[in-house]
């Protein structure tokens, strides 16, 4: 269960829960109220049947004492946040470094190690995995979501290894949609502006007997943005269709069924880049043009079908059992690349409460990863077929030391992978509530993160280095190719993490989240050249070859602060600050001209402050101001301060329009830097209009 | 290492900053009784009674311990239809009879809720309780909670029977309706 935020918080959430708001409520008890009891009688029933009660029922001192740096986001931000793409509504959590690389590509982590294959962030969607098992990260723009559709997002910073197995290594983040029967009726969503379009319907029934279906189809375009410190455009625009499903039934209160799917099919568009024109496999033309521009467009579509069945035995025991099949497809159209992966999963798990002392949960799971790849000479994958089986099995227990005071949870996952064999990734976590209002916490893990394909199986043309004069090569004047190529002997990369954090409730209208951490990882991401290939100089051209290795070591340390405060009853404020220190090396036996990877990437600092404020039951203002330090990339990335804001206004039968600024102190800046396959542009003032309408 | 701490150390500032800055307290109690209370303001403005035209007033009651807390002072001054809302707590025997919608908390003792139930059969009074199975006891509106939500079960019969007329659109937010005849 997430930590709820205080209670006397609520007040101002829940209002704004409100889909709806019937004729007949009364808007004539306005006069601000004392602080005391939240009236919710203006909301409308169906607006009550979709409040969470958990939010409401723990009282302030009813303090959540979860042993770790966890944050949720609550439908309610999400849709105050104005958000229209799940890594926007991110951004609002702390110490969740968030960069938009260009119009659909976005670079997620947490504590350290961003880019747009960042690849120790475990995301998961009502628990099916979403990063690919190609480069261990997330692509953002096929996860398209109706923003109403989702219940709520679980933030956990730091390793939830032991539960999540391999790549849970930084975070997770879990992305709970809304249970069909609470999303009954009609909703009609869109958004329209100065670089972005979207249009969503879902329609939700009753089917009697406890069943309930719902489905929803959604379509959403963004612009091109400008190329950075220009008015050019850099060919970015994207474009998304998805339909999708879902079904709930419960039988008899025991058991509940759930089967859900979705499809989608869009482009992505991205800016142009230097590619070396090779004539075979590693092997670059030998006359001019020795490379040419191609865009970095790629067109994602794929499907998944999950179905979840969960049954009580008491209310001390319970199954889950959940499977699902993914198919994701991706064509990188200008160099005439693709590839087909298919996921099969099956998790088991087994809750059960043993006695006053114990809270177990076990679960097994074997998943199988299918991947066929379609190589052209600028992009391939060796093999190009590919099978991998995983297994796993865990167990947790959650020990009561002291009722209501002490509490130590062990656990840990043994996981099996076709590549690195056995992993396991132990965690001791211990929580300490001396007083209602504070929470103290500390925990050790070990993590891994296991090699992806793209690490094991990649060819990739980097860079041509044409011969002097640009003219035609020869053995004397040969041209240069330069290409990353995987290794099949990838070893996992390994973190040993230590945690603390205190949780607090300082009075009824303050509440406070404090995290430290330090990181401790081994064998990570290196890039290792092989020696000079110059078996080719008599045709003309040589080749360096970089191989991915895993030569680096990192130590990363830092903390969160988030500080919730109500201010009055209709004005809430929020307050973070993170701060991340990213010490990296290189192992002593790393060969000569061995470089780092991924070693940058992530702010020193970060701090955001978050107004929301309820003008009048039917208007909100929300205004959200954040910084975010410079730090090292290629080119480097400077620091900028940017606000955010969004005013929406409530109507009758369950309609609410906003307006959204983006980015409003600067025309332009530039959020994140350039790797393999991605071309940073511009974040850009934006304005655009939101539309909800729930019947 | 050691930085961590010194790092740890700007944080307690900052919270202790925090702390000096915070607002005066407010009385909060759980919030669930809040939307119990919001549910039976709302239900009123689906429910007909035989005589709702000639009220003069719309009474609330509870029976006694309704575990509502406060949360019921929120219902004070408010009005419906242009009629006020008058809310009585703690009502017994002959006195429920006056009222138009009597809530009946969980109670231990089985009978308790029985017993009024079969005080007010055949008179047009909303019988509104969190018991479990309520509705399957001659009561009309039972609050059901699942997962994290609060939702509603209505018994048609009984309402039919006592001559309250419930909105369809109440019926069909309702989760389960129960309709023997």
């Amino acid at each position: 269960m997430p930590l709820s935020k205080a209670a006397c918080l609520f007040k101002l959430c829940l209002t704004l829960t409100v889909i709806s708001l019937t004729h007949l409520s009364l808007a004539a008890n306005q006069e601000p109220e004392p602080a005391k009891l939240p009236d919710l009688t203006d909301l409308s029933v169906e607006a009550l049947l979709e409040l969470d009660v958990t939010s409401v029922t723990k009282t302030p001192t009813g303090l959540k004492d979860v042993p770790a740096a966890i944050y949720v986001l609550t439908s309610d931000d999400i849709h105050r946040s104005g958000a229209t793409t799940i890594p926007e509504a991110l951004r609002v959590v702390p110490g969740m470094h968030v960069a938009r690389i260009d119009g659909n590509k976005w670079a997620v982590s947490t504590r350290g190690f961003n880019s747009q294959y960042a690849n120790k962030l475990l995301v998961l969607m009502d628990g099916r995995i979403l990063y690919t098992p190609m480069f261990s990260g997330v692509w953002w723009d096929q996860e398209d979501v109706m923003m109403e559709d989702i219940e709520r997002i679980e933030v956990i910073r730091g390793p939830g290894a032991s539960l999540w197995g391999a790549n849970a290594v930084n975070g997770v983040i879990n992305i709970i949609t809304k249970k069909v029967k609470n999303t009954q009726g009609a909703l009609i969503s869109g958004a329209g502006g100065s670089m972005r379009k979207s249009g969503g319907l879902r329609y939700g029934v009753g089917l009697g007997n406890q069943a309930y279906l719902k489905v929803y189809g959604r379509h959403s375009e963004y612009d091109q943005t400008h190329l950075p410190g220009t008015d050019t455009q850099a060919g970015d625009d994207s474009r998304l269709s998805k339909i999708g499903f879902r079904v709930d039934k419960d039988f008899s209160g025991t058991d509940k069924l759930t089967l859900q799917g979705d499809a989608f099919s869009g482009s992505s568009g991205g800016a142009g880049q230097q590619f070396p024109t090779v004539s075979a496999k590693l092997a670059p033309v030998l006359s001019p043009p020795y490379s040419r521009w191609l865009p970095t467009d790629s067109e994602p579509s794929g499907h998944y079908l999950m179905g979840r069945w969960e049954h009580g035995y008491s209310n001390d025991s319970s199954t889950v059992l959940r499977m699902y099949w993914n198919r994701n497809e991706r064509k990188f159209t200008a160099i005439d690349s693709s590839y087909q992966i298919d996921t099969l999963d099956f998790d088991f798990q087994h809750n059960v409460h043993l006695d006053e002392e114990h809270n177990l949960v076990w679960g097994a799971g074997a998943r199988l990863n299918y991947n066929d790849t379609q190589n052209s000479l600028d992009l391939s994958w060796l093999p190009n077929q590919r099978q991998d089986q995983i297994y796993s099995l865990f167990a947790q227990d959650e020990i009561t030391l002291v009722p209501a005071r002490w509490k130590l949870t062990l656990g840990s996952k043994f996981e099996h992978n076709p590549v690195t064999q056995f992993e396991w990734q132990p965690t001791a976590r211990l929580s300490w509530t001396p007083v209602k209002q504070h929470a103290f916490w500390a925990s050790v893990s070990r993590s891994v993160r296991t090699p992806n394909w793209a690490e094991q199986d990649l060819n990739y043309n980097k860079q041509v280095i044409p011969p002097a004069g640009g003219g035609v090569a020869g053995p004397a004047n040969p041209v240069t190719l330069i290409s990353f190529v995987g290794n099949k002997a990838m070893q996992s990369e390994k973190m040993l993490a230590y945690d603390w954090g205190w949780r607090a409730q300082l009075g009824p209208r303050l509440s406070a989240d404090v995290a430290l951490y330090y990181y401790d990882y081994h064998n990570i991401l290196s890039g290792t050249p092989s020696a000079l290939d110059a078996s080719r100089i008599v045709s003309g051209y040589l080749l360096q070859t970089y191989a991915f290795t895993n030569y680096g070591s990192a130590d990363v340390y830092g903390g969160e602060a988030s500080v919730d405060w109500r201010v009055t009853d209709t004005w809430k404020l929020r307050a973070t600050y993170s701060q991340t220190e990213q010490r990296f090396r290189l192992s002593k036996l790393a060969p000569a001209g061995t470089g780092k990877l991924f070693d940058g990437g992530f702010p020193a600092h970060q701090a955001m402050l978050w107004s929301m404020h309820q003008l009048t039951p039917q208007i909100n203002v929300d205004l959200w101001w954040r910084y975010v330090d410079g730090f090292k990339e290629n080119p480097p990335v400077q620091a900028f301060h940017e606000l955010d804001a969004r005013l929406a206004r409530r109507f009758r039968h369950g309609l609410e329009l906003a307006l959204v600024g983006r980015n409003l102190l600067e025309t332009q800046h530039v959020e994140f830097g350039s790797y393999l396959f991605s071309i940073p542009t511009a974040a850009q003032r934006e304005v655009y209009a939101t539309l909800s309408w729930n019947f | 290492m050691l930085k961590a701490t010194a790092l740890s150390a700007r944080f307690t500032l900052a919270l202790l900053m925090a702390v000096l800055v915070s607002a005066p307290a407010c009385a909060e109690s759980g919030g669930e009784a809040a939307v119990k209370t919001a549910f039976l303001f709302n239900f009123f403005k689906f429910i007909e009674w035989p005589e709702t035209t000639s009220l003069r007033t719309f009474n609330l009651c509870t029976t006694e311990n309704d575990h509502l807390g406060d949360s019921l002072v929120v219902l004070d001054n408010k009005t419906l239809f242009n009629k006020p809302m008058v809310v009585r707590r703690g009502v017994v025997g002959e006195e429920l009879k006056k009222c138009h919608m009597v809530f009946i908390s969980t109670s231990d003792h089985t009978g308790y809720f029985e017993e009024i139930i079969n005080k007010l059969k055949g008179f047009p009074i909303v019988t509104v309780s969190d018991q479990p199975g309520f509705i399957n006891h001659g009561g009309m509106i039972g609050f059901v909670q699942d997962d994290n939500r609060l939702s509603f079960e209505i018994n048609l019969d009984t309402a039919k029977a006592n001559a309250v007329h419930i909105s369809a659109k109440l019926l069909k937010l309702a989760k389960n309706v129960n309709l023997a005849k």
